[in-house]
């Protein structure tokens, strides 16, 4: 009667309804939506432009067995191949094209772009680059989980960058678990160039952090740590208006006019994985490979894209765009593109209240009081109920042009608005100000009569 | 009136005198001190002085020269005893010489974290050496989170956080594990049964991750007075300790009063109820301002005699009496320890919440209503009176049950004996299968591993065949899912999945408590009468699906009992032994039970008069389990069927109630059925089972030391006063004049058994 530990557990788990363990995967063996194209799978997956051509290339120049159980076979016919590194044996593949090859609006090549220092710079908080577009490294992973716990792990490294007149991605595959070292030590290599920048998305929070974990759980240390510049910031900045929700994706259509076409979701890439290691299959692994692809490339577009806009090259999309980029180069210091900016921004015909209310306090601190009380007047005049720039040339009035009249007048108003909102504290501290001037104007009534120095 | 007073005036009452089945004076003891060690770093000899510290008790001066001698300890100590500096000692000092040192403490509940870091704050701030001592819990905030992991030299947290928030995430808290050199476990007696086999499973992570890190960490333990602390620390460490048993603390007098209540009714056996003996006790030591606390068994008892105790006390005092118990939410704890220990609250009705060493200040009396399951909750409870100084009171009321009565016949047992062991079992298959995910997840296991068990290589072998692990090229197995396994395993299963009990009466719901599903069944079921802070309410609906049950405030005069019908099914025979002749056969192995609530009775409060009954419809609970089942040759006696049911009854009634004694555990931890004709022989069959799944070896311990157990139970049986079998020993549902002779034979079968065979 005697039964094995195996009948054991496997009743016990059954009484206790996880089998399977909990948090299994329940995934298929070989998911679903596998079915069309040929090793390779151009067909079915579109990757933007460049990269199509490049895995196409890659696919059908080795001899592919689509379907082959074997795990080797399977990853040359994706364009892999095996090297031998500082830990070990590792999958790698390259995809190439020409420098001048167009991505969307932009090209591949245009990470020489000039105004690339002044992305840097945007994305990342310390540290320095060398400055040579070939020390900008784009780095994308595919992992296990969305977790950052120790036992999940990116099984997917993706670093794009210029070599002479080439666009390069290299991916490499953790083939094998026993693998994993053999190619964190390749990437670290990659990425560690002296004066090099890592350029993700969302990285900071991501991929960057899981990186680290896995090389931490490795013991090898990442000495000369890269800096790393994270897109997702800059781009929130300049697009968070337009877009709902500012991801790689809609960034991609939304900068630079491509749309992916059957694109793996992310989400899917883990399961993909795991079916590939059950039992390999190309179908498997090739759209996680292109995913990985084309998000290399979306990260290589915007990078040009943002300096393109840096550098004045391009506009940026409207208001907003004007006046993040006027806050940044005032971060920079450099004030008069900033003014440039910011004037642009309060004239576009997309401008708002945060738009003019920005330009204003910017011109404030700049001491360009004019421009500054015309957007003021100009709020008060656009929008009804603001107090706020009614508030600010009270202020101007009183203590610059000393004109206590206008003063009296501007803080009238806004004290009336106020009143309008039942804003209670504005309120109180309008009458406080407005019984002050009140005051002054007892004291010296011939300032009745100056002339207002605004308008 | 003082205490002493009250003492000598019962000392002069011959009725209280009556019913004493012992009186025992522990006398005051003085200090045991030794010097400050040498080696002690100066910065923390200087910070002992600064707080008038000038030397040590002698167990703390021997647990910090063992724990400096490179030993792991077992501190096994009274409640009071200045166990806390055994660890910080040893802790602070190897900080004070090497800032890189990294400790870990283990509290198993917040609130005594919360205490420990303020104490150890205290010491620590006297050092010029800035030591970072942090708790961290669910309750830290997230921006602080980075600096503990990078800074804290302390990191002080309980197993729940450890298991799902620090191991599975051990990379980030690289700093802490490379310089891990001391785990603290405190309260260590409490990681028993279900909950201490999680715990043990956590710390095998625990080890295998610093193990990864180069580190291996010297474990400080302590723990209430339990028979086994070698075992206890080596179950839950893996590793032996050196214990540390003999206090160097001074104690008060304390006298100690086993009271076994009147009998009222001599045919049946009945005695005064052990309730309203407290009831009439405590009252008296409340009205002669004598702050007391009383523990009761189940939470129904501390709403009743905490009402009871308000209603009998005169008008002043009544808002100075309350109940505490696991339901109350934490605010409403937390304010009740407050007040408590600023002298507030007078008396205090508890359950064995207050047993942990949550600092309530020090109580006169300590009332236990009722054998709380073992003799070192015992003693804890007693701890709970006097704490360094001045004279206390402890007072075990004895209730009808057969193991209370059996305690208060044998005094010796409770006053002399050594306290039972604790024990747990980490290789319950499911809950180290979960572990074993966990720790895959943290790390891959090499094939050879072996992680408690020496079944590991067949546990990983299964869990790739059901594509949870991958084996990778180098033999090792690895996490295959993308989810993290940690999540879905409670190290409590009662805090897993709660039913909420929401007040639906006022204008809003309000959640005035929680419970576990099991305890829900009989006590949360439609109509059932749920008392909380001394007001009755009655369940209108329970949504058993989404755990809610819905309650109103009520005026009634009494309370439900529910009862649970239950089905067994033998799955497998592990370990079998024959019994030839008279002797049954013993078994144990795997069984299948099904449960499902059946009907509640309705009792009357004070007089426990039975009102009426109602049918509960609740869906049938599955259990796989462990059992251990005894059966008996029908040719022992020629007995009718229902006299076999009854002989049969009431041996499972009592050998429960021998056993939960011999294994230290709840009787509510392990089950018992009967069958007339059991399926497989269709003999007759005791079963008694554990009430978790997969079983937590209370089964086959019983099994182990049937003998043992069965003597027990027939001294318990033979010790009743009662004369043809009563509630209190062969159980409520026994019909039959010879049922307690039929009973004691049964027992006799196996009690005897062994010795013909020894001798």
């Amino acid at each position: 009667m005697a039964r094995s530990l195996w009948e054991r557990l496997q009743r016990l788990e059954a009484s206790v309804r996880r089998a399977g363990g909990s948090g299994a995967p329940d995934h298929p063996a070989h998911p679903a939506g596998t079915a069309a194209g040929p090793a390779g799978g151009a067909g079915t997956t579109h990757v933007p432009d460049a990269a199509a051509a490049a895995l196409a290339d890659a696919a059908h120049g080795k001899d592919a067995k689509p379907g082959a159980p074997d795990a080797a076979a399977v990853l040359r016919a994706l364009g892999f191949v095996r090297e031998q590194g500082a830990a070990g044996w590792y999958w790698v593949r390259r995809l190439r094209c020409d420098r001048l090859t167009a991505h969307g609006c932009v090209r591949l090549g245009e990470v020489d772009h000039p105004g690339l220092v002044k992305v840097v710079q945007a994305a990342a908080r310390v540290g320095a680059w060398s400055g040579r577009p070939e020390d900008v490294f784009f780095y994308d992973t595919e992992s296990t989980g969305l977790g950052t716990g120790a036992g999940t792990f990116p099984f997917l490294h993706g670093v794009g960058y210029l070599a002479e007149d080439e666009w390069v991605m290299e991916q490499w595959l953790v083939a094998d678990y026993a693998e994993e070292p053999a190619v964190l030590q390749a990437v670290r290599e990659r990425l560690c160039a002296p004066g090099a920048v890592v350029m993700t998305f969302n990285g900071k929070a991501f991929d960057w952090p899981l990186l680290q974990s896995r090389l931490r759980l490795y013991r090898m240390d990442f000495a000369g740590e890269p800096l790393q510049a994270d897109l997702m910031h800059p781009c929130r900045r300049l697009w968070r208006k337009q877009l709902e929700k500012v991801s790689l994706g809609r960034l991609e259509t939304h900068v630079l006019g491509l749309t992916r076409q059957g694109d793996l979701p992310g989400r899917e890439a883990p399961a993909r994985y795991f079916a590939f290691l059950t039992a390999p299959r190309a179908e498997d692994l090739e759209p996680v490979l292109a995913h990985n692809a084309a998000d290399l490339c979306a990260l290589a577009g915007l990078a040009a894209v943002l300096a393109r806009l840096y550098t004045g090259e391009q506009p940026p999309d409207g208001a907003h765009g004007y006046a993040a980029l006027g806050a940044w180069h005032a971060e920079w210091r450099e004030h008069e593109v900033a003014d440039r900016c910011y004037r642009a921004a309060v004239h576009a015909p997309d401008a708002d209240w945060r738009v003019r209310w920005l330009a204003s306090l910017y011109f404030k601190r700049q001491g360009q009081w004019s421009a500054a009380c015309a957007v003021w007047a100009e709020m008060a005049d656009r929008h009804p109920w603001t107090v706020a720039p009614l508030v600010e040339l009270a202020k101007f009035a009183e203590h610059h042009a000393r004109d206590l009249a206008a003063a009296r007048r501007w803080t009238a108003l806004a004290l009336e608005r106020a009143a309008a909102r039942h804003d209670r504290s504005a309120v109180d501290e309008l009458r406080h100000r407005l019984a002050r001037i009140e005051r002054k104007l007892a004291a010296a009534p011939d300032m009745l009569h100056s002339v207002p120095s605004v308008r | 009136m003082e205490l002493s007073m009250l003492l000598d005036e019962w000392r002069r009452t011959p009725e209280f005198m009556a019913q004493v089945a012992a009186w025992h004076v522990e006398p005051a003891r003085p200090a045991v001190w030794r010097p400050l060690p040498g080696w002690l770093h100066p910065e923390l000899a200087a910070a002992l002085l600064a707080r008038g510290i000038q030397a040590l008790y002698s167990h703390q001066e021997e647990a910090a020269a063992r724990v400096h001698a490179g030993q792991d300890v077992m501190v096994v100590t009274p409640t009071a005893s200045g166990k806390t500096l055994c660890y910080n000692l040893p802790v602070l000092d190897a900080i004070c010489k090497d800032p890189s040192v990294r400790a870990l403490y283990l509290f198993p509940t917040k609130a005594l974290s919360q205490d420990q870091v303020a104490e150890l704050g205290d010491l620590a701030g006297h050092l010029r050496t800035r030591v970072h001592t942090f708790t961290y819990d669910g309750d830290t905030p997230l921006h602080a989170r980075q600096k503990i992991r990078e800074a804290g030299h302390i990191v002080v947290t309980n197993p729940d956080m450890l298991h799902a928030a620090i191991l599975p995430h051990h990379t980030k808290w690289l700093r802490l594990f490379e310089g891990l050199r001391y785990i603290v476990i405190d309260e260590a007696h409490l990681y028993r049964g279900v909950f201490g086999s999680h715990v043990a499973n956590v710390i095998r992570r625990l080890l295998r991750v610093c193990a990864h890190y180069g580190a291996r960490p010297q474990f400080i333990l302590s723990s209430a007075t339990v028979a086994n602390p070698e075992d206890l620390a080596r179950s839950l460490t893996g590793r032996g300790a050196a214990v540390i048993a003999e206090s160097g603390a001074p104690r008060g007098e304390r006298h100690v009063v086993l009271y076994n209540p009147p009998v009222v009714h001599p045919q049946l056996g009945v005695r005064r109820s052990a309730l309203q003996e407290a009831r009439r006790l405590g009252g008296r030591l409340l009205r002669e301002r004598i702050a007391t606390i009383a523990f009761v068994k189940t939470r129904n008892q501390v709403e009743l005699l905490a009402r009871y105790w308000q209603q009998d006390a005169p008008e002043a005092l009544r808002g100075r009496i309350t109940g505490y118990r696991g339901g109350y939410l934490p605010g409403e704890r937390r304010q009740i320890e407050r007040a408590l220990r600023d002298g507030r609250i007078l008396g205090v009705v508890s359950t064995n919440a207050l047993e942990l060493g949550v600092d309530i200040g020090s109580l006169d009396a300590a009332i236990a209503v009722g054998f709380p399951g073992s003799i070192a909750s015992l003693r804890q409870q007693f701890g709970r009176a006097g704490r360094r100084h001045g004279l206390a009171l402890a007072l075990f009321i004895a209730n009808a049950s057969a193991v209370d009565q059996y305690l208060a016949n044998h005094p010796d047992s409770l006053l002399s004996a050594s306290p039972e062991a604790a024990r747990l079992h980490p290789d319950n298959l499911l809950i180290l299968m979960d572990h074993l995910k966990c720790a895959a997840y943290e790390l891959p296991f090499a094939a050879e591993e072996t992680f408690g068990v020496e079944t590991t290589a067949e546990l990983l072998e299964y869990l790739a065949s059901q594509r949870v692990l991958h084996r990778g090229g180098d033999g090792r197995y690895h996490w295959m899912a993308d989810a993290l396994p940690s999540h879905a395993v409670s190290l409590r299963s009662a805090a897993q999945d709660n039913v909420v009990i929401v007040d639906v009466h006022g204008a809003r719901p309000q959640v005035i408590g929680e419970m576990d599903r099991f305890s829900a069944l009989t006590m949360l079921h439609e109509e059932a009468i749920y008392l909380h802070q001394g007001r009755s309410y009655q369940v209108e609906k329970l949504d058993w699906e989404n755990g809610k049950a819905f309650v109103t405030p009520v005026e009634a005069d009494y309370y439900t009992d529910a009862e649970l019908a239950v089905r067994l099914a033998v799955l497998d025979v592990l370990a079998e032994e024959p019994g030839g002749g008279a002797a049954p056969d013993r078994r144990y192995g795997e069984v299948m039970v099904n449960a499902v609530p059946t009907l509640f009775k309705k009792i009357k409060f004070d007089t426990h008069e039975n009102l009426g009954w109602g049918k509960i419809h609740l869906p049938e609970v599955e259990l796989h389990t462990m059992g251990f089942w005894c059966s008996w040759p029908l040719s022992l006696r020629p007995w009718s069927r229902t006299e076999w049911e009854s002989a049969l009854l009431g041996a499972a009634h009592v050998l429960r109630q021998a056993a939960s004694l011999y294994c230290m555990c709840a009787p509510t931890d392990l089950h018992t059925a009967i069958e007339v004709r059991d399926v497989l022989y269709g003999l007759p069959t005791v079963y008694l089972y554990d009430a978790y799944p997969g079983g937590v070896g209370l089964a086959e311990r019983v099994y182990r030391a049937s003998r043992e157990v069965f003597a027990t139970a027939r001294d318990m049986v033979a010790g009743c006063p009662c004369h043809a079998g009563c509630p209190s020993c062969i159980g409520p549902h026994v019909a039959g004049e010879g049922a307690k002779a039929w009973v004691a034979e049964l027992l006799a079968t196996v009690a005897d058994a062994g010795t013909t065979v020894e001798v």
